[in-house]
């Protein structure tokens, strides 16, 4: 695999990968330490003349084993079989997690101010209103701008969701 | 609800500037960002070339017929040039590779439509084809 090849892997599974690390670590910058770490790992082996046939889940297996290294220097123990795959359950929450952080980064930049505001920091439509000098319809249209493009990201897996929800709602009514 | 989780999760721990791909990248050092320059210098250095020896023909030749057989001795392949793509389809990458590059690419694969490309590349158009052949198990061929 030469270095194109590789940084063509790296685009692509560089934030699933953050994002399968973020939900064992829990913490932004510790994950991305272990998935740029991993990637140097898998450099070097393939430098030195190692053969990798499945590239995703090899990467998916140095990650895991990385966050398992970071959260054993906290803990005394974790009990996790470090040979096995990666299940696939857990490859496919890490792509959705990717596609929707892709979608809240491509937001406009008052859209995702708003959102963030909102949904990370945990502030009222009152207190964004306030803190940003614009309306309250404003920061519910921009809310709802934001949500627009989460779905446009999750495609077809979050109108399934919606209509699941609306059709229990109707049901428990 | 795992796509609630997945929004719940996201939103629990986004922050502006996180993950992103290209900053990583650096980080890593595989890249080596010194000789990405260099790569830049060197292509810039040899457009210079080209364009001062194409007026100084110019000059030379008012006749336009040599001017152009003088521009024709640069081959196609020996040209390197950056090229980008995110997350793009096979054909528009096709066209896009048509339009830099300025060759004619065949042979796409029944299924170009479902490969998806993402690729920072700077590179002559042999080996970017090359590597995708080699990235997609496909045989893409240009002239």
């Amino acid at each position: 695999m030469n270095q194109i090849v590789f940084r063509h892997h790296f685009d692509t599974l560089y934030r699933p990968l953050g994002m399968f690390a973020l939900r064992y670590t829990g913490c932004v910058d510790e994950a991305e330490d272990v998935v740029q770490e991993a990637f140097v790992k898998a450099w070097q082996a393939l430098q030195s003349g190692v053969q990798i046939n499945d590239f995703k889940a090899y990467m998916y297996r140095l990650v895991r084993n990385g966050c398992i290294d970071l959260i054993r220097s906290r803990r005394n123990w974790v009990d996790i079989d470090l040979a096995a795959d990666v299940p696939q359950s857990e490859v496919d929450t890490s792509e959705r997690d990717a596609r929707i952080w892709s979608a809240v980064d491509a937001l406009p930049a008052k859209c995702r101010e708003v959102f963030v505001m909102h949904r990370c920091d945990g502030l009222s439509h009152d207190e964004i209103s306030r803190q940003l000098g614009i309306s309250v319809k404003t920061v519910k249209n921009q809310m709802t701008k934001a949500y627009a493009r989460l779905r446009d990201a999750l495609g077809e897996n979050f109108l399934a969701m919606t209509v699941g929800l609306l059709a229990a709602y109707s049901v428990l009514r | 609800m795992k796509q609630k989780d997945n929004i719940e999760f996201v939103t629990r721990h986004y922050r502006p500037g996180a993950f992103d791909t290209r900053k990583a990248w650096q980080r890593t050092g595989i890249g080596t960002p010194r000789r990405r320059v260099w790569q830049w210098a060197a292509a810039v250095g040899v457009l210079l070339a080209v364009s001062a020896t194409a007026g100084i023909v110019h000059r030379m030749h008012t006749d336009s017929q040599s001017v152009e057989q003088q521009s024709a001795t640069v081959p196609v392949d020996a040209v390197s040039r950056p090229i980008k793509f995110d997350a793009a389809p096979l054909p528009r990458v096709v066209a896009e590779i048509e339009r830099v590059y300025g060759v004619k690419v065949t042979n796409l694969p029944p299924n170009a439509h479902t490969i998806v490309v993402t690729m920072h590349y700077e590179g002559t158009v042999a080996s970017l084809i090359a590597t995708l052949n080699e990235t997609f198990d496909i045989n893409l061929r240009y002239n």
